[in-house]
């Protein structure tokens, strides 16, 4: 990515979003992206049959809509931001870390509506995952503390982000996608594991919207993470918006351990044999159609 | 029994026993007032994004007041909310200042028309959904507010889910996993006022709170301590909270929607007593015998100055923060409506040189229904006007007829010919029309 930088942490960080290219993708960076997708199709496998993503399923898709994106485990398809809502609950709710469920969920299901590949979609998953990593240090200690979930609050931001990247909006579009995105963090980390999922799903459907709103001309305040009453200054007690910005490009704050703790089978953990016919061929096709990705 | 449960025992309880006369008459007037704002910025350029992103996903189950398209249900909630507040003209609960009316509207709208529900059920979900959010707000004002958050997004979830709840017939159980729900769905950050994003809240409440009804209805059981306990909804949001508000003895004792009121003019509340000050004053501005104004000051409580300080505007929506650009359309115009707070008399350069010339003067001594606008002419001279209760205060509410008299103002541009029959339809909820009377009435059929 090359200048457009107003100097403010949230404008730079949409500039980041917006401006960033493949070729500037380090391998680390990419192969953490094609991890959190592969990881993230399995986990929602696993949770596409459980309460959790039930209940999501039936409250979204009672009206139907566009077949836009697929239900993993269902064999049904839904408006964007519905098969997301749907996908990241399964994916919480499967065993997947919550931050990267919601990214990847939007990620994914925005990809399929845009028909979006390859290594689009990869940079799309890299700068959501960066931007929910450098929102949650800008958060810190304290917004746990206090008992928020990242699931809710900087994954939101990372979904708006990676939807962002995948829809080509402008800097400023992806500005105003922030607003929409961040305004809405939430989530109680003391709730119960069902409604935890619940709140991913519900952080993965309001990235997507936040992103189409953006996209669709509609603006938000200008400094939504870092304002006097934004997303920092009300979820998080010690701040540090330097996070949000410094070192954009080159330093990468992405690492596996901001996804959370997940099943690693080259360390002898595998995941647990996929459940039931319909989501192994939901997986298997998912991954087909991103396999030129997973496999790079 | 956690919080939660005894809030929804209570609320329930309500739903037994029935409206008072007077809160079925408040809840009546604030469905209209409501309707009408919704209607009225159903066609913005902001709502139509809003829509055309929307119906672009399908799924089309309910077309929004003053719209033409079917949206999914979600989808329509989000619509009705944000248009409903989108000119910053719909009730207001001066304690806390929740619009409580908008999230109600935007979860119940469509929920009523797709489930066909029945008036008598649909008057004491909306009287619910206000009455729900309004006691979460007391429980943690001014607390909550002045942390930063927009209270009209954070407690419209829930009011907008007790509203879905209430109208699926929901024992106290799962309307306590609704409210609970709610709590994890809680939005709005006050970074955003001034921009689409505000309105955004209560749209987005209301889709989040029928979206909590829906979990709720699927089994979803949450923690009974989800409001009160350590990591709880109140120790997140606030400060300093007092949970009497939402126990069974309080929710017993009254109504605290009649203190549901609403605005005369389309902007931030405390700039009303300002604006009708200057109204006030209009005739002196339009005396060709008087010369022309040096400066205007405005001498006003403290909080004009913290919520609608700006200086000056450049769009509708800025000008609704505000307060000199109401004084000022107050005395160019006398009157201060929708046309008044447009993008376009925003940017209007008559406009612009008076706000420019006009300072805001805090003073603690004064409260928050007065204020007082002094006019100094070139020669020196001045005049003055004082308000001691504004009008759509508490002491001084807006009658039956003023309030028709807005709600037809702000449907005939949209829905020529219509705002009677809509009138009709909204106020006669439960006694003889429902949802569907209303929605008909709306589509003209």
């Amino acid at each position: 990515m090359t200048a457009a930088r107003t100097g403010t942490p949230s404008a730079e960080l949409a500039a980041f979003v917006a401006l960033s290219t493949w070729e500037e993708m380090p391998r680390t960076v990419v192969a953490l992206a094609q991890r959190a997708i592969a990881d993230g199709m399995i986990a929602t496998a696993l949770g596409s049959g459980g309460p959790a993503a039930s209940a999501a399923f039936v409250a979204v898709a009672r009206d139907g809509g566009v077949a836009e994106a697929s239900v993993i485990g269902r064999a049904r398809r839904l408006p964007a931001p519905f098969a997301a809502q749907v996908n990241a609950t399964a994916a919480r709710d499967g065993g997947g870390p919550g931050t990267s469920s919601v990214v990847v969920a939007s990620a994914l299901a925005l990809a399929e509506r845009e028909g979006v590949r390859g290594s689009r979609l990869l940079l799309g998953v890299a700068l959501g995952l960066e931007v929910a990593a450098r929102v949650g240090a800008a958060l810190g200690p304290s917004h746990l503390k206090r008992g928020y979930d990242l699931a809710g609050t900087a994954a939101r931001v990372g979904g708006a982000a990676a939807a962002g990247s995948l829809l080509g909006l402008t800097p400023e579009a992806v500005l105003s996608s922030f607003g929409y995105a961040a305004t809405t963090a939430g989530g109680l980390a003391a709730s119960p594991p069902e409604i935890r999922s619940l709140v991913a799903g519900l952080a993965a459907a309001d990235a997507i919207w936040a992103a189409l709103l953006g996209g669709a001309g509609l603006v938000g305040p200008p400094f939504p993470l870092e304002g006097r009453r934004g997303l920092l200054a009300l979820e998080s007690a010690l701040p540090d918006a330097t996070q949000l910005h410094a070192g954009l490009g080159s330093t990468w704050t992405l690492t596996a351990a901001s996804f959370g703790a997940v099943p690693d089978p080259a360390a002898g953990k595998p995941w647990p044999e996929v459940r039931g016919l319909e989501a192994a061929e939901s997986v298997a096709a998912l991954v087909g159609a991103t396999e030129d990705l997973v496999a790079r | 029994m956690g919080l939660v449960e005894e809030f929804a025992v209570a609320l329930r309880r309500r739903v037994e026993e029935g409206l008072t006369p007077e809160a079925a008459h408040e809840t009546r007037r604030c469905l209209l007032n409501v309707l009408g704002t919704a209607i009225g910025a159903s066609r913005t350029a902001e709502a139509d994004a809003l829509v055309a992103t929307g119906a672009g996903l399908g799924g089309g189950a309910v077309v929004p007041p003053g719209r033409s398209e079917p949206l999914e249900r979600h989808v329509a909630a989000l619509e009705i909310g944000f248009a409903a507040h989108f000119d910053d003209y719909d009730d207001t609960h001066l304690e806390t200042v929740i619009h409580p009316g908008a999230a109600t509207l935007g979860a119940l709208y469509p929920l009523a028309l797709i489930e066909a529900t029945t008036g008598p059920g649909e008057l004491m979900a909306f009287a619910l959904g206000v009455e729900s959010q309004l006691r979460v707000g007391i429980a943690m004002s001014p607390s909550h507010y002045d942390l930063g958050w927009h209270i009209t997004g954070t407690c419209g979830v829930i009011g907008a889910a007790v509203a879905a709840g209430v109208a699926l017939g929901f024992d106290s159980r799962t309307l306590a996993s609704a409210m609970g729900l709610a709590a994890n769905f809680a939005i709005g950050h006050r970074e955003s006022f001034g921009t689409p994003v505000k309105p955004y809240h209560a749209g987005k409440a209301a889709m989040n709170g029928l979206l909590a009804a829906e979990l709720a209805a699927a089994g979803t059981a949450v923690d009974p301590d989800v409001l009160e306990g350590a990591g709880g909804f109140f120790a997140l949001y606030a400060d300093e909270f007092d949970l009497a508000p939402l126990r069974t003895a309080e929710v017993e004792a009254r109504w605290v929607l009649l203190d549901n009121t609403y605005k005369p003019f389309p902007c931030g509340i405390v700039a009303h007593p300002a604006i009708e000050a200057a109204i006030g004053l209009h005739g002196w501005m339009e005396d060709p015998a008087n010369p022309p104004v040096r400066s205007v000051a405005v001498r006003c409580n403290p909080l004009v100055v913290e919520l609608m300080g700006r200086p000056t505007a450049s769009t509708g929506l800025e000008a609704r923060f505000c307060a000199l650009h109401g004084v000022a359309v107050g005395l160019l115009f006398g009157k201060g409506g929708i046309e008044q707070f447009s993008d376009e008399t925003a940017r209007d350069p008559v406009v612009d040189e008076l706000r420019r010339r006009s300072t805001l003067m805090a003073s603690e001594s004064c409260p928050r229904e007065a204020a007082t606008v002094v006019v100094t002419f070139e020669d020196g001279t001045t005049v003055e006007n004082e308000v001691a209760v504004a009008a759509g205060s508490r002491g001084s509410p807006l009658s039956d007829g003023q309030l028709m008299a807005k709600f037809q103002a702000l449907v005939e541009p949209v829905l020529p010919g219509r705002s009677a029959l809509i009138a009709d339809a909204a106020l006669g909820l439960g006694e003889h029309t429902s949802f569907s009377d209303i929605a008909s009435a709306v589509s003209g059929r």
